[in-house]
């Protein structure tokens, strides 16, 4: 009977041990940066939509802290409190344009258009820039959010399971009359919720679409990519999404803002930041 | 570069260009430059560079490129602000160094442009030349750029600043760029006018096209210094 226990315990001991080592290879390394929350993402490769080189159809990218939700109306009253400059209504037109923070009541008042919780929107790329760096952080680059955004909730790369690419095609396919609040939907592998089904986000370079290198057809800057045969050039043709995100950032203009244009912020790998347990 | 750190460069460079207009100070050219300290937040007026004879103390437009707070460097070391050559019309492009094709097609089509120019306009009109690659272009390099291309220092000027700096310069004109894994950067060409506020009059996408539109563009967005001037 003694003897019976004692597997039992040991049984019950390298489950427990199995079972947390488990869990710690997938548990997210969390982090404060400026009082957002920010996890870690990567190293990894991503694999982008158009070669960026005749011979290149993989970038490497480095570990980075990216925030776990995009930011918030909240979050951004409080950015524009301190900073005058990017208030609606004193904003240089040159970084925003008419429609910045048009669906808040006022410069300094969110109203009943605006929740606190909901993705901020209607902000410039300008803007978005200018909080992140408020923020001692900077707007995620393309090759770094499209990593982050391959993670399904259970693999670092979920693109080939069919069930995620429907999650993400539904949004495209489902009208919405207003946006959910932050982390609605479930955190992807590396902990980064709303990647997926509630905005579409800034990036750092949004305005990296350039054909070749020297560019001399000047003419064809997007033509390649989206016009007639474009898209027999690309690496996955299964990725309609992917193509969607190429060609709305390549259409992007630094001032403008859209009604589901938002942003999160990103920090490199090495950045200080106040770790928590 | 953490937060309280960028904006003291910030906060001593804004408080170094209003100085500068203030008391019009003149314009400091290359050749009689003394070596800069480096930018700190002292007050002392030696340690800012004056590139704002012209500049208006009137506030800018909305659609003006100097909103942006940056800081260039130029081929002969001098730190000067975006707006540095405010109540001139200004010749603006992006290029780097090691660029062996559009860029040399880039400077090209500048000098045809400029040689199109009335000459009291041509001295009156600076060009302003920022690099996509600052990780490499350092002064020496952008110098080596100028006597390669025998352009004049006086008005060519050849900077670099930070890569989110540039990042915004692009974004302000419009200019797609990437960084490609094997080295080099692809771009756009883009040759901009901007008028004596900054403001941008023309743009113009590659380097094949007529330089006349762009002299023109030139004489145009000057002739709006016609308008009375602030003593």
């Amino acid at each position: 009977m003694r003897a019976r226990w004692n597997t039992v315990l040991v049984v019950a001991a390298i489950s427990w041990l199995a079972v947390s080592a488990l869990a710690n290879d997938h548990r997210p390394a969390v982090a404060r940066i400026a009082g957002l929350s920010v996890v870690e993402v990567g190293a990894g490769t991503w694999k982008p939509l158009y070669r960026p080189t005749p011979t290149t159809s993989e970038l490497h990218v480095a570990a980075f802290w990216l925030m776990d939700r995009p930011v918030t109306n909240m979050d951004f009253l409080a950015f524009v409190s301190s900073h005058a400059t990017y208030r609606r209504g004193a904003v240089a037109s040159v970084f925003a344009d008419e429609r910045y923070l048009s669906h808040w009541q006022g410069a300094l008042v969110l109203g009943a258009a605006a929740r606190p919780n909901q993705p901020v929107t209607q902000v410039s790329w300008f803007a978005a820039t200018a909080f992140c760096e408020a923020h001692g952080m900077r707007l995620p680059t393309e090759a770094e959010w499209e990593l982050a955004a391959a993670a399904s909730p259970t693999r670092k790369d979920g693109r080939s399971e069919a069930r995620f690419r429907k999650a993400i095609l539904d949004w495209y396919t489902t009208p919405r009359s207003e946006l959910p609040d932050v982390t609605h939907g479930e955190p992807n592998l590396y902990g980064v919720h709303d990647l997926h089904g509630v905005i579409w986000e800034w990036v750092e370079d949004f305005n990296n679409a350039v054909v070749m290198a020297d560019s001399r057809n000047q003419g064809d800057t997007s033509g390649d990519r989206f016009c007639g045969g474009g898209s027999l050039l690309a690496q996955d043709t299964l990725d309609y999404a992917a193509f969607m995100r190429v060609a709305m950032r390549s259409s992007l203009e630094a001032s403008y803002t859209g009604a589901i244009l938002g942003f999160r912020c990103a920090a490199d790998g090495g950045t200080a930041t106040e770790k928590l347990p | 570069m953490n937060i309280s750190k960028r904006w003291w460069v910030h906060t001593a460079f804004a408080a170094c260009s209003s100085f500068g207009a203030f008391f019009g100070v003149g314009y400091v050219h290359a050749d009689d430059a003394i070596k800069m300290p480096p930018l700190s937040a002292s007050a002392d007026p030696s340690s800012c560079v004056h590139h704002e004879a012209l500049a208006s103390d009137e506030p800018l437009p909305g659609q003006s490129l100097y909103n942006l707070k940056v800081e260039l460097t130029d081929q002969y070391g001098k730190t000067l602000s975006l707006g540095a050559f405010r109540g001139q019309a200004v010749l603006m492009a992006m290029f780097y160094s090691s660029c062996t094709s559009i860029c040399p097609m880039l400077i090209a089509q500048l000098q045809r442009v400029e040689a199109l120019l009335p000459e009291a306009q041509r001295a009156n009109t600076p060009l302003l030349l920022v690099s996509l690659d600052p990780e490499h272009d350092t002064p020496a390099r952008l110098l080596e750029l100028e006597k390669r291309h025998g352009v004049d220092g006086k008005r060519w000027h050849f900077t670099r600043a930070n890569d989110a700096d540039v990042r915004k310069i692009a974004a302000l004109l419009g200019v797609r760029y990437r960084k490609l894994p094997e080295g080099g950067i692809a771009h756009s060409a883009v040759i901009a006018v901007l008028d004596r506020d900054g403001v941008l009059v023309t743009r113009i996408e590659g380097t094949g096209g007529d330089p006349k539109t762009i002299s023109a563009a030139v004489l145009s967005a000057t002739a709006k210094q016609a308008a009375p001037k602030p003593h």
